[in-house]
């Protein structure tokens, strides 16, 4: 029992990861039907950039962590939005493959600038909040895994109320379900391009500085998380927020089951899983797992 | 005579909007058929469902006779049917040429090895389509657009330059969607000219027309469509004097019957 | 194609009543306008072919580029051809490259390594399972289009990863060591100069029967379904069809040049098979045109010369940053190119070659010879260098 909550926390830790960076993907895709390569980037630069404003693991503590937290959510936001207008904007409207090709030059530009800056070298961050792991279930899990779990929790219920409670989230939905009509109210589809990026962006520095404590943080982290997140995406359905999150938390405790309960022989494989039954999905389901569920209008 | 297309009452629906109620068709060889109807009569999905590009939920397609109802379009290409699109459907970044060498695709059947090693025979199937293409582009008035780029023409000339590649594998079957549609009064004499003399090659046309001059002055027989169902079929003569057509088109207890009279 | 259209008679004649320089110089303006198509080749090939002869003089003259940069060119080549039938003539962005080029240096480096059969029958047995990979992999994975094609494939390519990685086969990062070189009857491929002249002698066969193929009506049919998949399915063209045979020629053509990897660096691991590759070509495909099969080879070996400087005179620059420090040039090379020169090398070479046979045109002084429906700034499914 114990072992397999302690499996089940490493699995929902990881999910968490990769429902918060689907739904980064899914934002984007929304809104501009674009899939951005550079999504984990978003992720490094906010762990990068929470561990640069509050002072790395080990060494002397510069600005309180929740304002540290808060600094570079806005900048990452910010850069989302400035690298949308720089490099996406101007190719609008000439393909989607197009503009994945430049997703991915804009991820390896990120990684590029991180990895100059930081020698290539590993950081860690203070946990959020002190204290050893917690037991439940007869399985200990660590504090940080709950505020990451938190946040996931957090952002959801936040997107949620923002795009069916305010008047600039249902402009986003408008512009997403039909731009034609979105700019006959005097809604301009193209600056929610922008503001898309930015809000994507957001929510991934968001997550990247709650998992810095777990994961630490290298300039290349970025490509496995948007992968992961690209499963999570893929499994929830492409357009459904909390489907990408049943998705990214599904595939993550999966996962942590495979790799505590595969066969010696086998667990080289694990790795595979995760594109297998997306590769599997999209081919054969493309609406992804969540039309499986009775109600898929969530 | 068996007519050599058939369509025998096709429906189809999106999402419980009868787009097509056992709407049926039939086309002779040597004839031109129009195929008329107020605005979101069907007459677009009619196409699509004939041509491959959409399924009819039930209904038949017959090409001389034979039961094709469901095959893709390459195989109704392959059966002899061409068809052209409502919006122009040409590769924007190839020159005219080669577009209408598309067209051709089927008539050379060379292999992929063939191809890259260029070995003779195949050097010769593609010097015989270029000619094939050229003389389609010849009759359509386009050839002196060859090298263009498709995607830099005037609207009216891709109309052409697309009914060039429809016609360049010898269809016997020419499906039309409004190619009159964007076309200089010149280059609408050249259209007419061409589908009489296609049609008098053997060609059954079918087309989807809105210009009723053009409809009343080639159509042999018309199928009027409202609604998705077929409410008249007959020459022209008939069509026009048709009280439910002049209804369809203008609405219950209108008496203007100039406009489907044409002029 | 037949050369009578791309340059009517009447172009040659204008010259004929000059002096033979001013025929020169108007059939030489003419060239490169791009009026005379069927010349197009021919010069791509002996421009290709002198670089390749002469590299041994000139690769190490760089500084920074050696031999065998120039036999990595070459296969990198091979590579490339695939993503350019694929991602620039048929329109889909297919990323499992990865994958065929690592089976096609396995099925070598297992085959041969303690001499068990002989290396080219080796090359034969990986483009088989390639082909009958590729084959298995097209059907479920071309029911998928646009960018979602580009994510399955991408799993694909990383679950191909991973059993490279995994499988006891492999030896996985350890990698396979000890795997003989090829030769030719008692020739035996030793130095970087016999490589370099055997890979490129491949590659440029290689680059010349795709190009055949994509001037053929397979190319067009590439392009038709690039272009709109409807119109080209009743033309005739079945879009699988012609998606799926691209996908197999591109896999065979990895394969050959994963089993010249493995012949020629004789030692193999999982980490040359990675997505840094299939990166990597994308940025070379991009920078040489993805439209253009000629001007791929410069595209490569200018990633190439570029990698290699950074890597050469990056840490004396910006300190510490190791071997990873391509990865900066090539995120800017590859926005630049998207954003300011999308048709990459070969857009850039044929406007300079236009102003100049323009500049040609006048020096020779005849009236401007612009033939009925010129070439010139038209895309034919001609790649002109």
């Amino acid at each position: 029992m114990g072992e397999f909550v302690v499996f089940l926390f490493a699995g929902l830790t990881v999910g968490a990861i990769n429902a918060l960076t689907g739904l980064g993907l899914l934002i984007i895709y929304n809104v501009t039907g674009v899939i951005n390569f550079a999504q984990g980037d978003f992720v490094m630069l906010g762990a990068m950039g929470t561990i640069l404003f509050a002072g790395p693991n080990g060494g002397p503590h510069r600005l309180p962590l929740a304002v540290a937290v808060i600094v570079t959510v806005a900048g990452v936001a910010a850069i989302g939005g400035l690298v949308e207008r720089a490099v996406i904007h101007p190719r609008r409207g000439k393909g989607p493959i197009l503009l994945l090709m430049i997703t991915v030059g804009l991820s390896l530009v990120i990684e590029g600038v991180v990895l100059i800056v930081t020698s290539s070298q590993t950081y860690g961050l203070r946990n959020f909040s002190a204290g050893g792991p917690l037991t439940v279930f007869g399985g200990e899990v660590s504090r940080q895994s709950l505020w990451v779990y938190g946040v996931t929790a957090l952002v959801l219920i936040a997107l949620y109320l923002f795009f069916s409670h305010t008047r600039s989230g249902k402009a986003f939905r408008a512009c997403e379900i039909n731009p034609l009509a979105a700019r006959l109210v005097g809604i301009r589809p193209s600056r929610y391009w922008t503001y898309a990026f930015a809000l994507a962006a957001g929510v991934s520095a968001l997550a990247g500085a709650a998992i810095a404590p777990v994961t630490t943080a290298t300039y290349n982290m970025g490509l496995p998380l948007a992968l992961d997140g690209f499963v999570a995406w893929v499994l929830g359905g492409l357009v459904s927020p909390v489907g990408v999150v049943l998705g990214g938390i599904g595939l993550g405790v999966a996962q942590g089951m495979l790799d505590g309960y595969l066969p010696t022989a086998l667990l080289p494989y694990s790795g595979a899983f995760p594109f297998l039954v997306m590769v599997v999905v999209l081919v054969a389901r493309p609406g992804g797992l969540v039309q499986l569920l009775p109600n898929r209008r969530v | 005579m068996t007519p050599v297309f058939e369509a025998i009452d096709l429906n189809k629906s999106f999402g419980g909007v009868a787009a097509l109620q056992a709407a049926s068709i039939s086309v002779e060889h040597h004839r031109i058929h129009a195929l008329i109807g107020p605005n979101g009569a069907g007459k677009t999905t009619f196409f699509n469902c004939v041509s491959g590009h959409q399924q009819p939920e039930s209904g038949k397609v017959l090409m001389n006779g034979v039961d094709v109802t469901g095959a893709p379009p390459y195989r109704m290409a392959e059966l002899g049917m061409a068809r052209t699109f409502q919006n122009v459907e040409l590769f924007p970044a190839m020159n005219v040429l080669d577009n209408v060498l598309v067209g051709d695709h089927l008539e050379i059947s060379e292999g992929p090895v063939a191809a890259m090693l260029r070995l003779p025979r195949h050097r010769r199937s593609e010097r015989r389509a270029r000619s094939r293409a050229l003389a389609a582009l010849e009759r359509t008035g386009t050839a002196q657009l060859a090298h263009r780029l498709a995607g830099e023409l005037p609207y009216g000339s891709q109309r052409l330059v697309e009914i060039a590649r429809a016609l360049v594998g010898g269809p016997s079957v020419l499906l039309l969607d409004e190619p009159a549609a964007g076309l200089t009064a010149g280059e609408a004499d050249i259209l007419r000219e061409l589908l009489v003399a296609i049609a008098a090659e053997g060609s059954a046309v079918l087309l989807v027309e809105h210009d009723m001059r053009t409809v009343m002055a080639l159509a042999e027989e018309i199928t009027v469509l409202d609604a998705g169902r077929v409410i008249a079929v007959g020459p022209p003569g008939q069509i026009q004097a048709n009280p439910v057509v002049i209804a369809a088109y203008l609405g219950v207890g209108a008496e203007e019957s100039g406009e489907v009279a044409g002029s | 194609m037949t050369r009578s259209l791309g340059a009517p008679e009447g172009t040659a004649r204008d010259g004929s009543g000059r002096s033979p320089l001013k025929k020169v110089l108007v059939r030489g303006a003419d060239v490169l306008r791009g009026h005379r198509d069927g010349l197009a080749p021919a010069a791509g090939m002996v421009v290709l072919g002198i670089g390749v002869l002469t590299m041994p003089a000139w690769l190490p003259a760089t500084g920074f580029l050696t031999l065998t940069d120039g036999v990595l060119a070459g296969i990198y080549t091979l590579l490339g051809i695939g993503m350019v039938l694929l991602l620039g003539y048929t329109g889909q962005l297919a990323l499992t490259v990865n994958a065929s080029y690592g089976i096609g240096a396995y099925a070598t480096a297992i085959l041969t390594v303690d001499d068990r059969i002989d290396p080219w029958l080796a090359m034969l047995v990986g483009i088989v399972v390639n082909i009958v990979v590729a084959l298995a992999l097209a059907f479920p994975l071309f029911r998928l289009q646009g960018h979602f094609l580009a994510v399955a494939t991408l799993g694909v390519a990383l679950m191909g990863y991973t059993v490279f990685e995994a499988a006891p086969v492999t030896g996985g990062s350890n990698g396979i060591n000890g795997i003989p070189t090829l030769s030719i009857g008692s020739f035996h491929f030793v130095s970087d100069m016999a490589w370099t002249y055997l890979v490129w002698v491949i590659a440029l066969a290689a680059l010349l029967a795709c190009r055949n193929l994509v001037t053929s009506h397979f190319g067009r049919a590439m392009l038709a379904v690039s272009g709109s998949e409807a119109a080209a399915e009743s033309s005739g063209a079945r879009p699988f069809w012609i998606k799926t045979l691209v996908f197999v020629v591109a896999a065979a053509l990895s394969s050959v040049a994963g089993s010249l990897y493995a012949s020629y660096a004789g030692f193999v691991s999982s980490s040359s098979f990675d997505l840094t590759l299939t990166l990597t070509l994308l940025v070379m495909v991009v920078v040489g045109g993805l439209r253009s099969l000629w001007a791929l080879p410069f595209g490569v070996l200018g990633i190439l010369a570029l990698s290699a400087a950074l890597q050469t005179y990056g840490p004396s620059v910006i300190p510490a940053t190791g071997s990873d420090i391509p990865i900066v040039g090539y995120g800017v090379i590859l926005i630049l190119f998207l954003l300011v020169v999308p048709g990459g090398l070969a857009s850039a070479g044929r406007w300079c070659a236009g102003q100049a046979g323009r500049l040609v045109a006048r020096v020779a002084a005849t009236p401007a010879t612009q033939p009925a429906g010129g070439l010139y700034g038209t895309a034919s499914s001609e790649s002109r260098p």
